[in-house]
């Protein structure tokens, strides 16, 4: 019997969604762009054609629903811009608009996205099109001066500026909580993370069906190999010098991961 | 899940034990927390040791249990054939603790923290990479038992996935916590990182509490590294890189109060958690240790007392000498890459993954450099500052690690290593600073 398992699409760019024209001939000096999609925690490429007829981009993450993305942080998002397209997510309802209020505390409050990459480096906020950490740190900077200059005869610069500090860390420490409930909320409905979880699953049937047989996998994309490869760490691996014993070979083939018997 | 975490927690009280068996010998006066932070620390680290030890001589994993009940049990009945009248059981202080409000706060953010990552440890299966291929995989490559050799003709030696070079620390704690139930369980392969983001927090809180006698300077240094945005991924992550920034922290408490073989060792702990302890972490605090001696002597006899406790993991720098040569996985060149202090503004101070932490760093230490100059402490852990510093700038300027800088790949991890002992560092200063305003003010 061969197992087999359809993979979901993971949190990598779609390559089936090419590039999608959302504006044309538009200004884009502070506006933002908006649209809906059904996925979330994807990530994405913004791409526009300057005034001065050159390609710029910026990478964004997906949210799920209709949300405007910050463009006003990029240095190149000024002027008018011949074209605006968005590659590697299916997009609905989009435009390139001035943002409300409510648009601007959407884009503010958006969570830290849960993606592989969250652990090597963290995306970030923006306010009112500015990047959160130099709110806070301006935020700090005033704290600091004002306690300085208003307790300047009791305490140290040292002091103030620690003061500062934890002021503005405490700023920061209610942003993060908030997008941590905001996480949680939304965490079961993250796409990779529903993956992950069959993947994890399926593994145990591949354990089941292996017993105390050989394994070995090929051409597996990679997150599949490595999630794989964690959940039969306690079955016994065929390296290539064992080739010729028989064992259960994991594959992808048609889009899927089937685990083929050994060979009678 | 809940045998998971009673088995889980019945391994960390072995490993306080056994810590406690062991460091009791090299204590100073410390207060009750940062006594259990070390034992703790001190167990994880002699326990895998050994276990490295039993598996490389040919012991079964099932067996290792009973093997580190024994060998716990060994090391308390010393101790007690050890004991000077009255001073076996020299009871640390439990007088009553009353938390000011500020202590509450933080302790609340604390729990929050904990609950968080417990609850995502229970939402989420394992699942960033390299807790799956060198962390947890080999680590449950070593429970099975089928998949492990430390034999290096074997096709499995070290293990069939994940790099070799890596050390084993974390992946032997997680096989020996399975093998209490008998079982893996997705709660073993990252549980570790919630316990060491605890005790990070404790042991830099009660460091700045020994160093400050300041409750409040305290309480801020343990708010800092819980607010830190990314600090928090590393409790669930699964990786090894919140295993070195506790080892690293609890080395220069350790130096702070004059534990000498006991910092050595906890530096050593860097490097069995993750190969960048070598050359991060290793030389710096030796470095700091030396300075912060007042004489030469005193530096001499002091040093090869750190250096004692460093040579603690000469059984897997001879292991690896001899049978895996080299320190770091990847391609070994030398190369020098002019854009290295631009790319670090760029992307650590700059970039949103450390918020602007590395700003307030970089400000204390030069507003506070004279002072801390002045100061022995403070003249070690500018030295400590200093060479971190260029290790850091040499390591991702000169060699293949530049790749994983400008993608990011690696960059953030390394400088999270660094933030407990940042902190501690940082509030010296500003307790040094603090205590010359009284000092001219009384003058």
């Amino acid at each position: 019997m061969v197992f087999f398992l359809c993979l979901l699409p993971g949190e990598q760019p779609d390559a089936s969604s090419g590039a999608r024209n959302v504006a044309r001939k538009v200004s884009l000096d502070k506006k933002v762009l908006f649209f809906n999609t059904a996925h979330g925690e994807r990530i994405f490429t913004v791409g526009w054609i300057d005034g001065a007829g050159q390609l710029q981009e910026k990478r964004h993450v997906s949210r799920k629903g209709f949300h405007g993305y910050e463009m006003r942080d990029h240095k190149g998002w000024s002027g008018e811009a011949e074209t605006v397209s968005v590659g590697g997510i299916k997009v609905d309802s989009e435009r390139v608009d001035f943002p409300n209020l409510s648009e601007e505390m959407d884009i503010f409050l958006a969570y830290e996205p849960w993606l592989r990459s969250s652990v090597n480096a963290l995306w970030g906020h923006t306010l009112f099109g500015f990047s959160w950490d130099r709110v806070v740190l301006l935020v700090g900077f005033l704290i600091t001066v004002a306690i300085y200059v208003v307790k300047k005869s009791s305490i140290s610069l040292t002091t103030a500026l620690l003061s500062g500090f934890v002021f503005l860390m405490i700023l920061v420490e209610i942003r993060t909580t908030y997008g941590h409930i905001r996480m949680a909320e939304k965490l079961k409905e993250n796409e990779s993370i529903a993956q992950a979880r069959g993947l994890a699953v399926f593994s145990r049937q591949l354990a089941g069906r292996i017993g105390e047989k050989h394994w070995s996998s090929e051409k597996l994309p990679s997150i599949a190999s490595i999630t794989i490869a964690y959940a039969l760490a306690g079955k016994r691996f065929a390296p290539p010098s064992l080739k010729d014993t028989p064992q259960y070979v994991i594959s992808y083939q048609n889009g899927g991961i089937v685990l083929i018997p050994p060979v009678r | 899940m809940m045998t998971a975490f009673l088995a889980t927690l019945a391994h960390i009280l072995l490993n306080s034990v056994e810590g406690w068996a062991i460091s009791r010998h090299f204590y100073s006066d410390c207060g009750i927390v940062a006594r259990v932070c070390v034992s703790i620390l001190t167990g994880i680290y002699f326990e895998t040791l050994l276990i490295f030890l039993l598996l490389f001589l040919g012991l079964p994993v099932l067996s290792l249990p009973l093997a580190l009940l024994v060998s716990t049990a060994i090391l308390v009945s010393f101790s007690l054939w050890k004991k000077k009248r009255g001073q076996f059981f020299s009871r640390p202080d439990f007088s009553p603790f009353k938390p000011h409000w500020y202590e509450i706060i933080v302790g609340a953010v604390l729990l929050g923290k904990v609950i968080f990552s417990l609850w995502v440890l229970d939402a989420s299966p394992v699942y960033f990479d390299d807790a799956l291929t060198h962390w947890s995989a080999r680590g449950r490559a070593i429970f099975g038992g089928v998949n492990w050799s430390f034999d290096p003709n074997s096709p499995l030696f070290m293990g069939f996935t994940g790099h070799k070079h890596y050390p084993l620390m974390i992946p032997l704690w997680r096989a020996a916590t399975a093998a209490f139930t008998g079982e893996w369980n997705g709660v073993f392969a990252r549980v570790d990182g919630i316990l060491f983001f605890v005790l990070v927090i404790l042991t830099v809180w009660a460091a700045v509490k020994h160093f400050s006698q300041s409750r409040a300077l305290a309480a801020v240094s343990a708010f800092l590294l819980l607010s830190l945005p990314f600090h928090i991924w590393h409790s669930f992550s699964g990786f090894a890189d919140i295993g070195v920034e506790v080892f690293a922290v609890a080395s220069m408490a350790a130096l702070l109060r004059k534990e000498w073989f006991i910092a050595g060792f906890l530096a050593a702990g860097t490097a069995w958690a993750k190969n960048d302890g070598i050359v991060l972490f290793i030389p710096p605090l030796f470095l700091s240790c030396l300075i912060i001696q007042r004489t030469l002597p005193a530096a001499m006899k002091n040093g090869i007392r750190f250096l004692a406790g460093v040579c603690t993991l000469l059984p897997w720098f001879i292991f690896k000498l001899f049978l895996m040569p080299g320190i770091a996985p990847g391609e070994e060149g030398f190369s020098w890459h002019g854009d290295i202090f631009f790319k670090l503004i760029e992307i650590v101070i700059d970039g949103p993954t450390h918020t602007v932490f590395w700003i307030f760093v970089p400000v204390i230490l030069c507003l506070t450099f004279k002072n801390m100059f002045k100061d022995a402490i403070g003249r070690a852990m500018l030295a400590f500052s200093f060479l971190s510093f260029w290790v850091v700038v040499l390591v991702f300027g000169m060699t293949d690690a530049y790749r994983f800088l400008v993608n990011e790949m690696t960059i953030h991890r390394t400088m999270l290593q660094y933030y407990g002992v940042s902190v501690m560092i940082c509030l010296y200063a500003v307790f040094l600073s603090q205590k010359k305003e009284k000092e001219r003010h009384v003058g």
